[in-house]
């Protein structure tokens, strides 16, 4: 039988069937685990296993399940879906959703708020009347209102992992966990003590062994539920695959089903890769990546100038092997002696 | 006992709750079929009659220490036994044994109890936790009471501008789907809590119940501010500093930007008996940071101070020392040489230069210091050049005096030239004048921002917006909606209002205005006291109406009829009073096909809901009986539509009304 939650968050939200999978593994979840009876955490995870063999270890102090989904299914709005259908369908209010970085965590606040052209809670119709309020890192010192409030159903907390790293580290007692007069008690301690607080992590691969994830697990939280495109952490050996994989959607699944663009190969006619220096063929992919990107760039301009629509502005990601290898091309784009120096100030390192 | 003993004991108690308790107990609002609530009532009956015959009280007693279910933990029935100083707590199972999921609840529940609520700085008053669950209508448009020019006067008129007939919260409620995130300035003149308001009310409770009505408004009002919005709000003594408080606590005591003091009289009421009152607040609160402030205008005043002038510019002339004695700064006590006399010049030595010698040599080479018309005098000046100048406005400060902000008096006769009748012109006990909006809105909103005003009383932000080309959004229930906004503003329209700012603004004519008045419930009660859809209600209202409370976008489709709007751009709803069968139910599926979804709302449905994966179907209106009140039609301040706070408060929170005896009670639990 299909569950009617599901079914009808997943038609709401009109998820692609990869999202509507996970989320009729959530749905399973929540009958394995019977969500309000708490079990001990080898339990869950015997009971886990039996069922999903891929989910060895949850790697955290609660049971915690990744579901990895390659770029461009959609994890915002499964995060809306997931969100949804445990406060639908189980009472759960409080959320607490992990963001890696400050562009994230701008998006995810821009999709949680109504209005807003992609907002995730569109066409729920609990949330329609009273649509579920967002605490974020940057108020929630101004909002014991809304916090303490117990007829709000559903609270949906937005951090940026960084901002919970740099709170939680150094010796002075950290701005979350220091009493706030007007809840009575520090955030984090009232966090703390939630009975049903659900984080998900969103590109969780990202900070699996961070200072604030480690302070996360102090939260207590009933469940964690992570969502990367990449469920592996780099280490100086190998990567380490995640061991609470319970779903997996790979890009080769995506771009079959259609939900992600064909990547296309670019070549060159009559091209000899040993008449050149490991080195000159580096140049050479950076410029015809380059070449590339300019011919886009101007094709997105004549587009919007067509329709009226506004400026898309494209750019380049270019994948080194290592840290040292990135501050390298760094520095031959930043150089004059590469397009003249064009792109001195238009290009950054993301380690 | 053998079991069929256990099982007549079991329907014999059955009984009696269900006679002596179940018809006291309230249904809760759930979204629950009949047997849920059923089962549920009889063990909250049975919560209530265990309570009755271990505390020794009366089923009636019992009945009331029921609570409400909301965020109970699992406490069913809360009773303190003040003679015994004893606190009763009763979880209850009616049908199948409380299993350990029950348990723990019921034991985190008492755990709660027993660390008491926290200390907090917050203000609180009777009745703070009851809250409306306001029903989103639909707004009617009349198009009769609308208003436009007849031609377009310029590119920049504003047509879009809405005036809307309805209870004040009501409206909002209304608004919030579409103007969520969206308003830059919201002007509101609130109901003040004196005078005529509460004259017929006694109850003691009055503050509380005006403080918790402005909270319901603000709550809505700071949902529909942008991020760069702010909220100005009006408001006199009596309950200023009150709703100061009660505002740091919606909007974060950091979004807080000032407590204007606006001199709204110029006399003094000779008659006044003990200190006469000259201002009113003004509280203003941001959304966020990143509101900001505009800069005011320079007024003539300041600039005329600009009456030198040379090649470089024109400049006002400043002192050349500083409030500081020669003991205090001796490095500032240095000669200076008058260039053209060549004289030595010292300052007094109770005042020194402003300068350091350093600097004053690199003012002399850049040619910053004024001696006089003829360039002989002995007194030093520093030349201030206007284009120098950190900024180019003034700055707002919190002291509005009448002549910057205008006057009550001034209020009064612009309403009089704008109605003619000075009887209608009386009905507004403080009315604002066009001058003291204006000022606000120079403050916080730039041309073509969208103001609103749910209070409008005699229509002057209104008035004001449309001379300072914002766009408006007003709300007023009152009947001077008709007798004097309407009426006021086509002449705002007509170009024929040349009182107020009209002559400040340079305001002309142009634009217009749509007038909406609120939709009635949609659900009412038939004779026998169930809920049926408004008999008010057409076909397309019905549709419209369903989609806001869903969710949806209203949106209905030439092609296809089961297509009144949408979520996404694959997800449709169709709303519709028939009763459908399998057959047509299996028909719609087949045309909403594999790669869109749709919802279903109808009055009701034969055959099984859930075999079609693309249609989820609602019962209309049982699916959304418990998402709000409805038939409710008047949240205003009006006594006799008020909930009788005090009784239902107890009710509601026990554990609040609880607090004291509970700290007592804690031992006698910790011996247990």
């Amino acid at each position: 039988m299909i569950n009617k939650f599901v079914n009808n968050i997943a038609n709401r939200l009109s998820l692609r069937p990869p999202q509507r999978r996970s989320l009729e593994i959530i749905n399973r979840i929540c009958e394995i685990l019977s969500i309000n009876e708490q079990f001990d955490i080898e339990t869950s995870l015997t009971r886990i296993n039996t069922e999903f063999p891929s989910v060895t270890n949850f790697e955290r102090e609660f049971p915690s399940l990744c579901f990895a989904l390659a770029t461009g299914v959609g994890k915002t709005r499964l995060m809306g879906a997931f969100i949804s259908y445990l406060n639908l369908a189980h009472g759960i209010k409080n959320f607490f959703v992990l963001a890696p970085n400050l562009t994230i965590y701008n998006k995810l606040i821009n999709d949680f708020t109504p209005n807003t052209p992609k907002y995730v809670f569109t066409g729920i119709s609990e949330f329609a009347i009273q649509s579920p309020v967002i605490i974020t890192g940057d108020n929630y010192e101004t909002n014991a209102r809304t916090i303490l409030d117990p007829l709000i159903p559903c609270k949906i907390n937005i951090f940026n992992i960084s901002k919970i790293n740099s709170e939680v580290r150094g010796g002075r007692s950290p701005k979350i966990k220091r009493l706030s007069e007007y809840i009575g008690e520090s955030y984090f301690d009232y966090l703390s003590q939630l009975k049903d607080l659900v984080i998900l992590m969103d590109e969780s691969h990202r900070y699996r062994a961070t200072a604030g994830l480690r302070a996360i697990n102090e939260l207590k939280p009933l469940m964690g539920l992570e969502l990367t495109a990449t469920p592996s952490v780099e280490t100086s050996r190998k990567p380490l695959y995640f061991k609470n994989v319970i779903y997996e959607y790979s890009l080769g699944k995506a771009i079959i089903d259609g939900f992600v663009k064909d990547p296309a190969v670019v070549t060159r006619k009559d091209f000899n890769p040993a008449s050149f220096s490991p080195e000159a063929i580096e140049r050479i992919k950076l410029e015809d990546g380059i070449y590339l990107h300019e011919n886009i760039k101007a094709e997105l301009k004549i587009y919007a100038l067509q329709t009226g629509k506004p400026i898309v502005k494209p750019f380049m990601l270019v994948i080194a092997r290592d840290t040292y290898h990135a501050t390298q091309l760094l520095e031959l784009i930043k150089s004059d002696k590469f397009a003249k120096g064009y792109y001195t100030d238009k290009v950054i390192q993301v380690d | 006992m053998s079991k069929p003993n256990t099982k007549a004991k079991k329907a014999q108690i059955i009984e009696v709750i269900a006679r002596d308790y179940l018809p006291m107990i309230p249904q809760l609002q759930r979204n629950w079929t009949p047997e849920q609530h059923e089962k549920n009532c009889l063990s909250r009956s049975l919560a209530a009659f265990a309570i009755a015959n271990v505390a020794n009280i009366t089923p009636a007693q019992a009945a009331h220490s029921i609570i409400n279910g909301e965020n109970d933990n699992g406490i069913d029935a809360v009773y303190f036994d003040r003679n015994k100083n004893l606190l009763w707590l009763v979880q209850a199972k009616a049908g199948n044994a409380p299993n350990m999921g029950d348990n723990k609840k019921f034991c985190d529940g008492i755990r709660d109890l027993v660390k008491a609520k926290k200390q907090r700085l917050e203000l609180t008053w009777i009745g703070k936790e009851i809250r409306p669950k306001l029903e989103p209508r639909i707004l009617l448009e009349d198009a009769e009471k609308s208003y436009h020019a007849a031609h377009q006067v310029s590119e920049n008129d504003i047509f879009d501008n809405r005036l809307i007939f309805g209870d004040n919260l009501l409206v909002l409620k209304a608004l919030e789907q579409e103007f969520i995130g969206k308003i830059k300035c919201i002007f509101i003149d609130i109901p003040y809590n004196t005078g005529s308001v509460f004259e017929h009310y006694d109850d003691g409770v009055e503050h509380s119940i005006w403080l918790s009505l402005m909270r319901d408004s603000l709550e809505i009002l700071r949902n529909l501010l942008s991020e760069d919005g702010s909220l100005w709000i009006t408001i006199d003594d009596n309950e200023a500093h009150y709703l100061k408080v009660m505002c740091d606590e919606i909007f974060g005591r950091a979004n807080f930007v000032a407590n204007v003091v606006w001199q709204k009289k110029y006399a003094v009421a000779n008659d006044h008996k003990t200190i006469a009152p000259m201002h009113d607040h003004i509280l203003v609160y941001r959304k966020s940071e990143s509101w900001q402030r505009n800069l005011l205008k320079r007024t003539e005043e300041k600039n005329r101070q600009y009456r030198y002038s040379d090649e470089k510019g024109v400049f006002r002339i400043d002192n050349y020392t500083c409030n500081k004695s020669s003991e205090e700064r001796p490095n500032l006590y240095y000669p200076i040489t008058q260039p053209n006399t060549g004289e030595k010049i010292w300052p007094s030595p109770t005042r020194v230069w402003a300068y350091s010698q350093e600097t004053h040599k690199q003012h002399l080479q850049d040619d910053l210091i004024y001696w006089g018309k003829e360039g002989l005098s002995k007194t030093p000046s520093f030349k201030r050049y206007k284009d120098k100048l950190k900024n180019q406005g003034i700055i707002p400060q919190t002291f509005w005096s009448h002549e910057y902000a205008s006057h009550t008096d001034t209020a009064r006769k612009e309403i009089r030239a704008v109605l003619g009748s000075s009887s209608l012109a009386d009905d507004f006990i403080t009315p604002k004048p066009e001058g003291l909006i204006q000022r606000v809105l120079e403050i916080a909103t730039n041309s073509g921002d969208l103001v609103l005003d749910s209070f409008a009383g005699s229509g002057t932000t209104g008035a004001v917006a449309h001379k300072m080309g914002r766009r408006w959004i007003m709300i007023e229930l009152g009947e001077h909606c008709h007798t004097h906004i309407i009426p006021r503003l086509k002449k705002v329209i007509d170009g024929e209002d040349k009182g107020g700012i009209t002559q400040a603004v340079n305001w002309k004519d142009g634009g217009g205005f749509r007038y909406y008045r609120l939709a009635q419930s949609l659900l009412e009660k038939d004779k026998w006291g169930n809920w049926i859809i408004n008999k008010e209600y057409n076909p397309a209202m019905l549709a419209e109406a369903l989609c806001k409370i869903e969710g949806f976008t209203y949106a209905p489709s030439d092609t296809f009829y089961w297509q009144h709007g949408y979520s996404t751009e694959r997800d449709f709803i169709y709303v519709t009073t028939q009763n459908l069968n399998h057959e047509q139910l299996s028909k719609l599926a087949d045309e909403v096909g594999e790669e869109r979804t749709l919802l279903v709302l109808c009055s009701a449905f034969r055959g099984q809901a859930d075999i079609f994966s693309n249609l989820t179907i609602k019962k209309i209106p049982q699916q959304i009986l418990s998402r709000c009140e409805w038939g409710q039609d008047d949240y205003s301040l009006k006594i006799e539509n008020l909930p009788k706070a005090p009784p239902t408060v107890e009710q509601i929170s026990p554990p609040k009304s609880l607090q004291i005896p509970l700290q007592q009670s804690l031992f006698d639990m910790n011996k247990l």
